[in-house]
This record gives C-alpha cells, sequence and structure tokens, in this order.
C-alpha cells in the first residue's frame, strides 16, 4: 500500500459521530459499522483529505506507537475498510 | 397524516414479483412481504390482509384476506402499517411502549418478546399512563424530542393479564393472528393522549441478571438501538436511509438512552419499576 496514496470515503458512505465514536452507514449495503478510538482518530484524518502517511503520522504524535507498529497498524485498518468498501484507493 | 380505506375482503392471489423484504417472527413464521407496486408499496400479511401504501406514505388501502375481521385489520394498521408509513413522511417511529414517569416520557425500546408491553402494562396498572404499546412515534420540536400519544391499548398474553390484573374488569378484544388479549385503556389501565417530551429510553435486553442492570450505552450502542428498532418502510430507499441515519443520530443524542436488564418475573416488575422511575428522577435532578 503506497503511504502517498490518498484515500477517499466514496459517495454511499455516509457517518455520524457519536461522543469519542462514530457510526458508519453504506447506504448501498445498508450495513451500519463503528468505529471508536484510534480507528475513529484514523477516519477523521481521511476526512480531512490527508493520506496514509498523514494518518500514520497522526497516530505516532497522538498515541504511545512506534513508528513501524502504527504503520501496520493503520494499514491493516484501512485494507480493512477497503475491503467492506468504506474506503477507496 | 395518514389516509386509511378498508375495502371488502378478497382471497390473497399470488404476487408475481419477488419481494424486497420481509419480516419473519422469531418461530420462523413468516410475518410480513414487502412488494413494490404502481402506487408505492404492497405489504402482505399472509392469510390475513394485504396493505397499499402510497409512495409518499399519505394513503393506504386494506384489502383485508377472507375471514379476517375488521379489529385484526385495525390491529395491524396502527402497529405496523402506520408506523411504517410515517416513515415514507419523514416521520421518525420505533419498536417501543412508553409510559409517563416524573411528567416526561420514557420510552422502552426492544425486539417483539422483550417484555415491552408487561412492563409498559406494569406502570400503567400503578398509575403511570401509558403512551403507546408498541409504535413510538417521535416528534421532533423547540429542541426537543415528543413522544405522540397512539392508540389507548396494549396487548397481553393472557399469563400477562392474569398476574398483572387479575380478575379486574377491563375492556378487551381479541384479534385474529394471535392469542393476546388487547386491552383497552379505562380506569385500570391509564392512558395519556397528549403528546410528551422524552426524557429517557431503556433499552431491553435478553440477559436475565439476578439484579436490576441499568446500563450507560456508548456513542455507537446509543445511535444503534435506536437504528435496529426503527420501522422502516422501504430499505432500499438510499435517501430515506440516508435521512433516517440522521434521525436515529439526533434522537440518540438528544434523548439518554440505557440497557435495562432484568428476570423476566411478574414478582420483580414493583422493583424494575423502581429502578426506572429512580433512574430517571436521577437524570433530572
Amino acid at each position: 500500500m503506497n503511504l502517498e496514496m490518498k484515500l477517499t470515503i466514496p459517495e454511499q458512505v455516509i457517518f455520524r459521530q457519536m461522543g469519542d465514536e462514530m457510526v458508519l452507514l453504506d447506504l448501498e449495503s445498508g450495513l451500519y459499522f463503528g468505529v471508536d478510538g484510534v480507528g475513529q482518530r484514523i477516519w477523521e484524518t481521511f476526512v480531512e483529505g490527508r493520506n496514509l502517511e498523514e494518518a500514520v503520522a497522526v497516530v505516532v504524535a497522538e498515541y504511545e506507537v512506534e513508528a513501524a507498529q502504527a504503520q501496520a497498524d493503520v494499514i491493516a485498518f484501512v485494507r480493512n475498510l477497503v475491503d467492506r468498501g468504506l474506503l477507496t484507493e | 397524516m395518514i389516509r386509511l380505506t378498508t375495502v371488502s375482503e378478497r382471497m390473497q392471489a399470488p404476487i408475481e414479483s419477488t419481494p424486497f423484504h420481509n419480516y419473519v417472527l422469531g418461530d420462523g413464521t413468516l410475518w410480513t412481504e414487502f412488494y413494490r407496486s404502481d402506487v408505492g408499496y404492497l405489504l402482505r400479511f399472509p392469510d390475513l390482509a394485504d396493505f397499499e401504501v402510497s409512495a409518499d406514505g399519505t394513503e393506504v388501502i386494506a384489502h383485508p384476506a377472507k375471514g379476517t375481521d375488521s379489529a385484526t385489520v385495525e390491529h395491524l394498521y396502527l402497529n405496523q402499517i402506520a408506523p411504517l408509513a410515517l416513515s415514507r413522511q419523514g416521520q421518525p417511529a420505533f419498536h417501543a411502549s412508553v409510559v409517563t414517569v416524573s411528567g416526561g416520557a420514557v420510552a422502552f425500546l426492544g425486539k417483539a418478546g422483550m417484555g415491552k408491553s408487561t412492563l409498559a402494562a406494569s406502570f400503567a396498572i400503578a398509575g403511570a399512563a401509558f403512551l403507546t404499546d408498541d409504535s413510538l412515534v417521535i416528534e421532533e420540536r423547540d429542541g426537543g424530542c415528543f413522544a405522540l400519544s397512539s392508540h389507548p391499548s396494549l396487548r397481553l398474553w393472557q399469563d400477562s393479564v392474569d398476574a398483572l390484573i387479575g380478575t379486574e374488569l377491563v375492556d378487551s378484544t381479541q384479534v385474529t393472528y394471535s392469542s393476546k388479549a388487547r386491552l383497552l385503556a379505562g380506569q385500570t389501565l391509564t392512558h395519556s393522549k397528549d403528546p410528551v417530551s422524552v426524557h429517557a429510553a431503556f433499552v431491553l435486553g435478553g440477559e436475565e441478571p439476578e439484579d436490576i442492570a441499568i446500563e450507560c450505552l456508548s456513542g455507537n450502542e446509543r445511535h444503534m438501538s435506536w437504528v435496529m428498532n426503527s420501522f422502516l418502510l422501504d430499505i432500499e430507499d438510499r435517501e430515506l436511509l440516508a435521512e433516517h441515519f440522521d434521525w436515529t443520530h439526533r434522537i440518540s443524542g438528544k434523548v439518554p438512552t440505557f440497557s435495562l436488564d432484568y428476570a423476566r418475573k411478574y414478582s420483580t416488575l414493583p422493583q424494575v419499576r423502581q429502578a426506572v422511575i429512580d433512574h430517571v428522577i436521577s437524570l433530572t435532578n
């Protein structure tokens, strides 16, 4: 996965924040997904239009985690979202 | 506002198209089939009735099946069709019973069989008026959420009637498809006709702990509780789904929502009532 790649939220995916959690709805499938904690923070970076590398930097800056671990975790999370159609590369 | 027209009974002829959705009861019985039609939708309750619903949800035509009495048609309309039609009008409706506690409305959200009606009946007998048995329609105004009153009746299994009401005289009617008694409001069961501001909602779960458990739900859990207990006629209508997502988000943000678990024993209902009342009072203080 290219770290400079910008990930976009498809038009059919809508999301709302509730406290420190987020609910996503894929209008195409009618399926709902919950995201919280670090996952929510990563999601926010994509909402702000940042790329994968910037998302990793946010995680390193805001959570006590090594850069290599943060990168692996962010990529795994993003792959999961892409596989579910909640993000597009 | 919905205009209901009931026409004469007819045979339920096979429908050539495939339903886009259906409701199946816990025991596997097919309860409702949802079809698209020229006017909007056709909802079939096998062997009971067909209901045509206009695309905008303002017109409903009821076609009773052979042998279905008017009380059953009215009941299906009030508890199933009307809230579904209202969802086409942009009016949020939910599977919940509602009672009044400390001047506010308290909703009990939950799937069929979770005990919503029994709990509402228990409150109503104790003098807390109920607003609805199973379909909560919410009106958002003045920055708050108001529960609208529904038909002044509660549906209970006979064992609940025996345990809660005993031999007291309560007006009742029976519907064709269920052995539940439909009890009409009166001196024993008090009913409120006026909209009441919703102070709290409790999601009735399947757990039965020894002690009554009231827990705060996380943001996502709150939001999904309202989503999962919604009436929504067309789950493939993306515009409506998006609108519904916003309704439920707003309502779950405004109405404090908790889980409520308790042993389903009639003897515990007074304690459950008191726990709910204490909890609601603590929220308002």
